[in-house]
């Protein structure tokens, strides 16, 4: 204990004696304090105040140094935006999904479209996949018996003027209302998807197709819904796959 | 006392796990339907389905079934016993998860094309109660063996199969 009085005194300044001579004239002596309630006074109070002379412990290296609370506000500002906003993309992409799921393969139905026929470029990926599953289907049955054009000179089919495929060779001009739904990449599943859902072949229309391909006569460049280049069984496929396929709105689970 | 970080990241989390939830609830109740119908409640039932051409040669069809009630669901389309049109028809295979309509079609280029009353395809649905289903039909298109359109009946009957 005199050693911390003793350090006390060496870290306070001591008054000169003429002033303090003059403070005791200006406030008088006072009531004189018994030493030992000095000193508890003191012990409390050192006991009770910030220690501002001892060096500060060292924080643990684990231990992050406090931030100032304004800091600890904003962070914790930002944490609730960020929840928020990925809250908000949940719903939204969820909303979005929701409206543009349901398979693509039965979206075929159909509005006609002028612009339909110049993009001429895409595929539909939808209309591919039931050429492709109708295709492995029937391949394992008899292809020429039926429905698939054969290349059996038989022909019960005759030519007919309302049907308008017939006698316009490749590079006459199809009617407004066929469809132009050319498969060429996969890539591009949505843009011949669009197509395919403007313009609604009919059976009727597969048939035509497939009688003409089977008699050898010719066929509109148009009916090339593959997009190859030759107008074969398989695009007599594609036709009849869109004739029968569903509107997206009628799939269960599909867009609403 | 509990800390501010803490009570934010608790509402934080809890913001997220009621959007994420409220997200794919419709999804697990579809899920949920779907598994928990009764077996003991179903039921198969076939149908034949007939196109009538008339005196024409039946070169073509395109039919529309419909099941209104959703007590019905497309389980198998099969070709009916018609040499022309032996084989399934064309129809959305989307048909067999769910809906109330189904579009059948196909077509025959060969000789001897069938007329009139040609059994074109059998239909099976699973059934959801005793009920008696009452199935819809029409005729979309139709084609002679000349791939001139023509008028045509369409007829759907229990299947005797």
């Amino acid at each position: 204990m005199p050693d911390e009085r003793t350090s006390q005194h060496e870290q306070e300044p001591e008054l000169s004696p003429e002033a303090q001579n003059a403070i005791r004239e200006l406030f008088g002596s006072g009531p004189g304090v018994p030493p030992e309630i000095d000193e508890r006074l003191l012990a409390t109070v050192r006991a009770q105040m910030p220690r501002h002379h001892e060096p500060e412990p060292r924080r643990p290296a684990h231990r992050p140094e406090r931030r100032p609370r304004r800091l600890r506000f904003a962070g914790a500002g930002m944490l609730v935006a960020a929840s928020l906003a990925i809250a908000a993309t949940v719903v939204v992409q969820s909303g979005v999904l929701s409206s543009a799921t349901g398979p693509s393969s039965g979206s075929l139905a159909v509005v006609p479209d002028p612009e339909a026929d110049s993009a001429g470029e895409g595929a539909s990926e939808a209309l591919l996949d039931h050429v492709d599953l109708r295709e492995q289907s029937r391949a394992e049955e008899a292809p020429a018996s039926k429905g698939a054009p054969a290349d059996s000179a038989e022909s019960d089919v005759a030519r007919d003027d309302d049907v308008g495929y017939q006698n316009t060779g490749r590079s006459a001009p199809a009617p407004a209302s066929m469809p132009t739904l050319m498969a060429e990449s996969e890539g591009a599943g949505a843009a011949i998807e669009r197509r395919a859902r403007q313009v609604r072949p009919t059976m009727l229309d597969a048939f035509r197709v497939a009688s003409a391909l089977k008699d050898r006569r010719a066929v509109d460049a148009r009916w090339d819904v593959t997009g190859d280049g030759v107008i074969d069984a398989r695009d007599v496929e594609a036709i009849a796959k869109a004739a029968v396929a569903l509107p997206a709105e009628e799939i269960p689970g599909g867009a609403s | 006392m509990i800390p501010t970080r803490a009570i934010v990241v608790t509402l934080a989390t809890a913001i997220g796990a009621l959007a994420y939830s409220a997200s794919t609830s419709a999804s697990f109740r579809e899920s949920i339907v779907v598994r928990t119908q009764s077996v003991a409640e179903m039921r198969f039932e076939a149908f034949d389905v007939f196109i009538d051409s008339g005196p024409e040669a039946l070169g073509a069809y395109q039919v529309e079934l419909t099941t209104p009630g959703g007590r019905a669901t497309l389980v198998e389309v099969a070709g009916g016993p018609s040499a022309a049109f032996d084989r399934p028809p064309y129809f959305d295979p989307q048909a067999l998860l769910g809906g109330d309509r189904v579009v059948l079609g196909d077509f025959y280029t060969g000789p001897d094309a069938p007329r009139g009353r040609v059994p074109v395809a059998t239909v099976r649905f699973s059934i959801d109660g005793p009920e008696a289903m009452q199935i819809g039909s029409r005729v979309m298109v139709a084609g002679n063996a000349a791939g001139r359109q023509i008028n045509a009946i369409v007829e759907v009957v229990p299947s005797a199969r």
